[in-house]
C-alpha cells in the first residue's frame, strides 16, 4: 500500500516542499517483513504521529529514519537530500527515548553539551547554548545534577534539551512519555507541542497511545502489520476512519455489520443484522459488488432517550446492561436484539434520568456521524506472525 | 503459613531478624574460609617472623632475618619486580585483547557464542598440557621460529621459551577470560538506547566507544584487570614451565625454598611479600578507579 498525504488532507497548504519524505521503505529480517513499502511525507514544522499497536513496525520505521537501522529497500530524504549513505551521526536529528537514555556518567550540563561537542560546535558557543536549552525546559538550576538524581519527567526534559540544543533538522520521539504518570504525561505533551510549534520543528512521534497522538500530532499515520493503514490530519483520522481497524484503534467505535440496501452518491443505506436500517457515509468508496459492510459510530455521538420515545434518524433500541458514572461522562452499555453490545458515552447531566439496568432505551445518532466501511480483509497469515518490532 | 504452626515451632527462625539469618547463611562458607584459608595464611605469616634456617638448622624465635635477606639479596628483589612487571603487563595486554572480544560478546550477534567459547577454551585444558603446548610453539625449533624462518623474517631467531615473553604470552592466553567476561557483562549493562542516543547526537562509532562504552565499562575492566594481575602474579606452573630458571617469578622461588632447599621460613617470608604486593597493587588500583566512577555507577546500575 502506498499512502501519502494528498493535498486535500491538509487544511492549509504550506509553501515549501515536505521536509521529510519516505518512499517505499521496507525492512525485512530474512522472511520477516517488519515494515512493508511505507511512503509518507511530513511537512516542515509539522508533527506526525506513527500510531499503532506493538509489533506494527512503527519503531523500526523511526529507527530507519534515524539511521539506527538500515532499510532493506526504499528511500528517505530530508529537504530533498537522500539519506541513504548518511550515517546516523551526520544526520543532525534529535531523538527522545522511552527510557530517556541520558548518559549516566555525565551530569545534566555535559549531557546537553554532548551533541554540540560531537558535532564540532565552537567551544565558546557551547555553554550559552546549553543554558538556553536548559532554560527552555526549565531546568537551568539542575545543570550540575547527575541523571539518576532527577525524576523521570526531569530526565526526559534533559533529553529534550539535549536534542534541541543543536537545532535538529528532525525531532524523533520514541514513546517519549510512556513511562510517566498520566498527569505529568499530559502536561509534558502540551509543553512539547508548544516547543515544537515555537521552533517549527518537524517531528515524528512513535506511540501506541491514541490520546498522545491526538494531543500532539498534526497528522497521524495509523500503522498495522508493517503498513500504513491510514494517514491524514488528526481530525480526519478520528472522524473519518477508512477501515474498521482505524475506527477501533483510534478512539472507540460501535460496529454494525450489515448489508447495503441502497446507494446515493457517497451515502449508503445499511440493513443491520439487528433489522434496523441505518444511513451512513462512505469515506472509502464501496464497490458496487460489495454488499456486506460495517457501519460505525462513536460512543460519544450517541444520545440516549428514555423508553417509549419515538426514535428518529439512525437509532437502535437495546436493553441497558451496565451504567458507569465516570464524572464528566456516563458510559452506558446496551445489548441489542442479537446480543451484541453497544457503548454510549453521554455527558453527565444531558440525560433526563440515569438509565436503569434492564430498561429498553433508544440510542440515536446523526447520520453525519455514521461511517460505512468495507469489512476488513482478514489479515494474511504471514503478516499476522511477521510483525514483531 | 506461620499461624498453622504452634508457638515455639521451627519457624522461630523467622523471629531472629534479618541480621541473624544472614549471619547463619554465610557462616558455613565463612567457617570454611577461616579454617582452610585465613588461619593457614596467618600461620604462614607468623612462621616467617618466628623461625629461620641458620646453616641448615631450623632456629625458632622472633626475628626479621628472613625479610632482611629478601630485601638485601639482589636476586629476590629482581624476581619480585619481574613478577609485578609481568603481571601488570599481562593485565594491560589482556585488556587490549579483551575489548574487541567483549564487544562482540556483549552485542550478542552471530559470533558471540563462538567467541565466548574460544575465549574460555584455555580454561578447559590442563595447565601443564597447555604450558607444554606453548613450550612447543615457542622453543628454538618451535612453530613460531619455523614460521619466521620460512617467511624469511628472521633466521635462527632466538627462542622466546624461558624468557619473560613466554610467560607473558601464556599468561595472557589463559587468564584472558577472567578479563573478557566481566568486561562483556559490564558492556551488556550499557542500555542500547544510550548508545543510540549518542549516535543520533552526533557521536561517531569511535566517539561512542571513547565517551560511552569505555567509561561505562570501567567497573568491569577494573575487576578483570585485577583478576588477571593477581592470577598472573601468583601463578606457578606456567612461569615454571615457560620461564624455567632463567626467568623465574616469585612462585618458582617459593617452591625452590620450600621443596628444594627446605627453607620453610624464608619461603613463608617470600609468600608473605607476594600476598602483600598483590593486595597493595589491587587496593590502590581499585580505589583510584572507584573514586572516578562512584559518582555515576549508582545511576548506571538502576
Amino acid at each position: 500500500m502506498q499512502v501519502s498525504i494528498s493535498p486535500n488532507h491538509v487544511p492549509e497548504a504550506r509553501s515549501g516542499s515536505g521536509l521529510l519524505s519516505v518512499r517505499n521503505l521496507t525492512k525485512s529480517y530474512g522472511a520477516l517483513t517488519v515494515v512493508s513499502d511505507v511512503s509518507l511525507t511530513v511537512e516542515r514544522g509539522k508533527i506526525l504521529a506513527l500510531l499503532g499497536p506493538s509489533g506494527c513496525g512503527k519503531t523500526t520505521l523511526l529507527k530507519m529514519i534515524a539511521g539506527l537501522t538500515g532499510p532493506s529497500a526504499g528511500e528517505i530524504t530530508v529537504d530533498g537530500e537522500p539519506l541513504g549513505g548518511v550515517p546516523t551521526h551526520r544526520r543532525r536529528f534529535g531523538m527522545l527515548f522511552q527510557n530517556y537514555a541520558l548518559l549516566p556518567h555525565l551530569n545534566v550540563m555535559s549531557n546537553v553539551a554532548f551533541g554540540l561537542e560531537m558535532q564540532g560546535f565552537p567551544k565558546a558557543d557551547i555553554q550559552p547554548r546549553v543554558y538556553s536549552a536548559l532554560s527552555r525546559v526549565e531546568l537551568s538550576e539542575y545543570a550540575k545534577r547527575m541523571p539518576h538524581e532527577l525524576s523521570g519527567g526531569q530526565q526526559q526534559r534533559v533529553a529534550l534539551a539535549r536534542a534541541l540544543v543543536y537545532e535538529p533538522r528532525l525531532l524523533l520521539l520514541d514513546e517519549p512519555f510512556a513511562a510517566l504518570d498520566k498527569k505529568l504525561r499530559e502536561s509534558m505533551q502540551l509543553e512539547l507541542r508548544s516547543i515544537c510549534n515555537q521552533l517549527e520543528l518537524t517531528t515524528i512521534l512513535v506511540t501506541h497511545d491514541q490520546d498522545e497522538a491526538l494531543t500532539l500530532a498534526d497528522e497521524i499515520a495509523v500503522m498495522r502489520d508493517g503498513r500504513i493503514e491510514q494517514i491524514g490530519v488528526s481530525r480526519d483520522i478520528y472522524e473519518r476512519p477508512r477501515t474498521p481497524f482505524v475506527a477501533d484503534f483510534v478512539g472507540k467505535s460501535n460496529f454494525f455489520p450489515g448489508t447495503v440496501v441502497g446507494r446515493d452518491g457517497s451515502m449508503v443505506s445499511v440493513r443491520t443484522e439487528d433489522g434496523v436500517t441505518l444511513q451512513a457515509e462512505c469515506v472509502v468508496p464501496i464497490d458496487a459488488d460489495v454488499d456486506t459492510v460495517l457501519a460505525a459510530v462513536r460512543p460519544e455521538a450517541i444520545s440516549l432517550l428514555p423508553p417509549g420515545t419515538a426514535p428518529q434518524g439512525n437509532h437502535a433500541v437495546g436493553e441497558i446492561r451496565q451504567v458507569v458514572f465516570r464524572g464528566s461522562t456516563i458510559t452506558t452499555i446496551l445489548a441489542l436484539a442479537d446480543n451484541a453490545e453497544f457503548v454510549c458515552s453521554t455527558p453527565a447531566g444531558s440525560l433526563e434520568r440515569l438509565p436503569k439496568v434492564g430498561e429498553r432505551w433508544v440510542a440515536c445518532w446523526p447520520v453525519s456521524r455514521t461511517i460505512a466501511m468495507p469489512q476488513q480483509k482478514p489479515q494474511s497469515p504471514e503478516n499476522r506472525t511477521n510483525a514483531t518490532a | 503459613m506461620t499461624h498453622a504452626i504452634p508457638n515455639g515451632g521451627s519457624l522461630q527462625l523467622g523471629r531472629l531478624g534479618h541480621k541473624t539469618v544472614g549471619l547463619l547463611l554465610v557462616s558455613p562458607a565463612a567457617l570454611f574460609l577461616l579454617a582452610f584459608f585465613i588461619i593457614p595464611n596467618l600461620l604462614l605469616v607468623a612462621y616467617s617472623f618466628t623461625a629461620q634456617m641458620r646453616d641448615g638448622v631450623l632456629v625458632t624465635g622472633l626475628n626479621l632475618e628472613n625479610y632482611r635477606r629478601a630485601f638485601e639479596v639482589d636476586l629476590y628483589w629482581r624476581v619480585l619486580l619481574r613478577t609485578v612487571r609481568v603481571a601488570v603487563t599481562a593485565s594491560v595486554v589482556a585488556a587490549f585483547f579483551a575489548y574487541p572480544l567483549a564487544m562482540v560478546i556483549s552485542q550478542r550477534g552471530r559470533f558471540a557464542k563462538i567467541v565466548t567459547l574460544v575465549v574460555v577454551a584455555p580454561l578447559l585444558v590442563n595447565v601443564v598440557i597447555r604450558s607444554y603446548a606453548w613450550a612447543q610453539l615457542l622453543s628454538r625449533q618451535g612453530a613460531l621460529n619455523w614460521v619466521l624462518d620460512q617467511a624469511g623474517i628472521a633466521e635462527n631467531a632466538p627462542q622466546l621459551l624461558y624468557t619473560e615473553w613466554a610467560v607473558l604470552i601464556a599468561s595472557v592466553h589463559v587468564f584472558l577470560p577472567f578479563l573478557v567476561l566481566p568486561l562483556a557483562s559490564a558492556m551488556e549493562k550499557v542500555p542500547s538506547t544510550v548508545v543510540d542516543a549518542a549516535r543520533v547526537a552526533g557521536a561517531t562509532p569511535f566517539a561512542v566507544f571513547r565517551r560511552i562504552i569505555l567509561p561505562l565499562s570501567l567497573p568491569g575492566l577494573v575487576v578483570g584487570m585485577s583478576l588477571v594481575f593477581s592470577l598472573t602474579a601468583a601463578a606457578y606452573v606456567t612461569p615454571q614451565i615457560l620461564g624455567g630458571n632463567f626467568a623465574p617469578l616469585v612462585g618458582t622461588l617459593i617452591e625452590q625454598q620450600v621443596l628444594s632447599l627446605n627453607d620453610w621460613p624464608f619461603g613463608a617470608a617470600l609468600a608473605t611479600l607476594l600476598i602483600l604486593t598483590v593486595l597493595t597493587v589491587n587496593l590502590v588500583f581499585l580505589k583510584a578507579v572507584e573514586r572516578r566512577t562512584s559518582s555515576w555507577t549508582a545511576g548506571a546500575r538502576e
